[in-house]
């Protein structure tokens, strides 16, 4: 009777340790597993932010294409209806005092 | 049972210990290969800026398209992911057949990586990704871009694929703008999805530049130059404007014209990208050089203002060679022969310089060597020694012929008489905000090289020449403008054509006090050749708008010459 209980209590004690290193392997193997999966999370998150820093600058260099002098004068030209300024059509103030006053 | 359950926990350990323990290494070598990835990360470079600070250079983003097979690739696959990328791309970012071909060779001989497509635009990259296409990998390759296109193309240049500057700008500042390169340690999983990122060096951008050019002004001269090259069709036409009393170009344009966002496929676009003619041409330019030739005689000769000179022939003789006037002026006086530009009056005050004087003159007024511009491939031209001259080689020089100059050189000639004298060297590159110091010091006493008298005479003579001299043409109502003309004929086959010129006028406004001076030189005009008649309204029309432009107002003559401390710059 003893020995049965005795051996019991050994069956208990090595379910229970195999039980803890089992637990220990899982939460390991989850550990890893986390850290791969916010890995994927940190790498999305940086490309976003790397993504809107560039569409930035190529926004910043199609906005200096938009606003080059060549296109701003097409535009001008072609759907505003401005044309090139003849002479006399730009008055200078009249100098005031010495000199001529510049803006 | 029992046996069973032993025999198959046998074979597990010894499987276990044949992959962890004898066949470790092996396998860990696979692994990293597979895994790991040391990536360099590329600097962005440095963006190029007007004086304004509007962007002429950028950098976007754009990453390279690579494919990296996967285990036991087959063509039919490879050939589905080609396809399905086809459907994302636009046109001119798919691949031919052959270049197909050529990735399914490499991918057969066991090459685990091919380039499909360089620098595609981040837009489309993005949506590339977003297919999530097995095998098809990126890296960053960002794309230099020039969004005013050929506007200031030969003075930015471009660059290589592997991000070195060629000509222009790009080549000259290439190591402040490249930056430095970093390092980024990639971890994949077993699809070769990226799931970390080590950085082991962060890149080094480049330093953006300040160029002292102004986009406006360097418009309106591109804009009038390609009326001048409709209108008169030579072979090149050029113009640079600068700020004398600073040495700052305004605007350098050459026609015909360069896109840099081009990358050169042939031997003669390579050559056209990289030529700008404002500081690479050489040419004989005529009458222009007679600015150095009167400073001499003021210099060395002593001629009084008011000697006369007999041109009523229209023509004198050097030896075998003859040497015309365009017209018979008559008689004319020292400063008339200026004036009205006749070469037979200008060889008769030449007679009068001793050669060395004339060479002195000409090497000082900076003829013969670089300006020093801060531009890359700049020619010395040549003026040779007087050891080298023929007996008549003074009377040619004196008119612009047997030297060989480039534009800038002679609107260097022109900024002395502007500056008083004084040689204040040409830059382009105004201002590098992140490395402050790195340009030379913009700083007095500048070198002097004309007295300031001889200056203010040759000022006086320009002012002529545009009021009723070669040059009416540049006159410009409310403002005086001091400047000269050159017509010079082609040495072509041997001899000099009659029917071939280089026109030119180089001038400074207001004449005292400039705040722009200008050089225009068209290259073999069709129809009207004369210097008056082709490049003078060039200058004129183009002066006007930039002193509008600049708020310049137009004004009487002063009554009497007054010396000011302050010079008016070109920023508002």
């Amino acid at each position: 009777m003893k020995r049965k209980k005795n051996r019991g209590k050994g069956l208990a004690i090595s379910l229970t340790a195999a039980v803890v290193v089992v637990l220990i392997l899982l939460f390991y193997i989850w550990h890893q597993v986390e850290s791969i999966r916010l890995g994927y999370d940190v790498n999305r998150l940086e490309a976003q932010l790397q993504a809107l820093q560039e569409e930035i600058a190529a926004l910043e260099a199609e906005k200096a294409e938009l606003l080059s002098p060549e296109n701003v004068e097409m535009i001008a030209r072609k759907k505003l209806g401005f044309t090139q300024i003849r002479d006399g059509q730009i008055v200078e103030p009249a100098p005031q005092g010495r000199g001529t006053k510049r803006p | 049972m029992g046996f069973g359950f032993l025999l198959w926990f046998a074979l597990l350990t010894l499987r276990m210990v044949q992959l962890q323990v004898l066949e470790h290494a092996a396998h860990k070598q696979r692994v990293l290969q597979q895994n790991q990835d040391i990536n360099e990360i590329p600097p962005r470079r440095g963006t190029i800026y007007d004086r304004q600070g509007r962007i002429l250079a950028a950098s976007t983003p754009a990453q390279d398209i690579a494919f990296r097979p996967e285990k036991n690739e087959t063509r039919n696959s490879f050939r589905s992911k080609i396809r399905q990328l086809h459907s994302i791309l636009p046109p001119e970012y798919r691949i031919s057949r052959e270049k197909e071909q050529q990735i399914w060779q490499r991918v057969q001989r066991g090459r685990p990586f091919s380039f499909i497509q360089r620098q595609v635009p981040w837009k489309w990259v993005q949506r590339v990704k977003a297919a999530d296409i097995p095998g098809i990998v990126f890296e960053d390759a960002p794309k230099r871009v020039y969004p005013q296109h050929t506007l200031a193309g030969h003075v930015l240049g471009y660059i290589q694929l592997n991000g070195t500057g060629v000509a222009g700008i790009e080549q000259s500042y290439n190591d402040v703008l490249g930056g430095q390169a970093g390092a980024r340690l990639d971890l994949r999983d077993a699809h070769l999805r990226k799931f970390q990122s080590d950085i082991l060096k962060r890149p080094v951008p480049g330093k953006a530049l300040y160029l002292t050019m102004d986009e406006i002004i360097q418009y309106i001269a591109l804009r009038r130059l390609r009326e001048a090259y409709a209108e008169t069709g030579p072979l090149w036409a050029t113009v640079v404007i600068s700020h004398p009393p600073t040495g700052e170009i305004l605007a350098m344009v050459n026609v015909p014209e360069w896109d840099p966002n081009r990358t050169p496929s042939t031997k003669m676009e390579q050559l056209l990208a990289d030529w700008n003619r404002a500081v690479r041409h050489t040419y004989e330019p005529g009458s222009t050089i007679k600015i150095a030739t009167f400073a001499a005689a003021l210099r060395y000769a002593g001629i009084e203002m008011d000697r006369i000179f007999d041109c009523s022939d229209g023509v004198r003789h050097f030896g075998r060679q003859a040497i015309h006037d365009h017209k018979k002026l008559g008689v004319l006086s020292f400063p008339e022969v200026f004036i009205h530009s006749s070469n037979v009056g200008t060889t008769l005050i030449a007679d009068e310089i001793e050669a060395e004087p004339l060479y002195a003159t000409l090497r000082a007024m900076g003829f013969g060597t670089k300006t020093g511009i801060d531009l890359p491939a700049e020619e010395n031209g040549i003026l040779r020694a007087p050891e080298d001259w023929t007996k008549y080689s003074y009377a040619w020089l004196s008119i612009g012929y047997e030297i060989s100059v480039t534009p800038l050189q002679i609107l260097q000639m022109a900024n002395l008489v502007a500056n008083d004298g004084l040689l204040i060297p040409l830059r382009v590159v105004k201002d590098i905000p992140q490395a402050p110091g790195s340009l030379p010091e913009q700083s007095t006493p500048y070198k002097r090289v004309l007295q300031a008298s001889t200056a203010e005479i040759l000022t006086r003579f320009m002012i002529e020449v545009t009021r009723r001299g070669t040059g009416m043409n540049a006159r410009l109502d409310g403002y005086e403008v001091a400047g000269k003309t050159g017509t010079a004929r082609k040495f072509i086959h041997g001899s000099y054509s009659l029917n071939n010129h280089v026109a030119s006028f180089v001038g400074f406004v207001p004449a005292h006090d400039p705040v722009i001076s200008m050089v225009v030189v068209v290259d073999d005009p069709r129809g009207a050749f004369y210097g008056g008649d082709v490049a003078a309204p060039v200058f004129r029309d183009i002066a006007a708008q930039v002193l509008r432009h600049l708020r310049i107002s137009p004004r009487p003559r002063p009554q009497k010459a007054l010396l000011t401390a302050d010079s008016r710059g070109v920023d508002r």
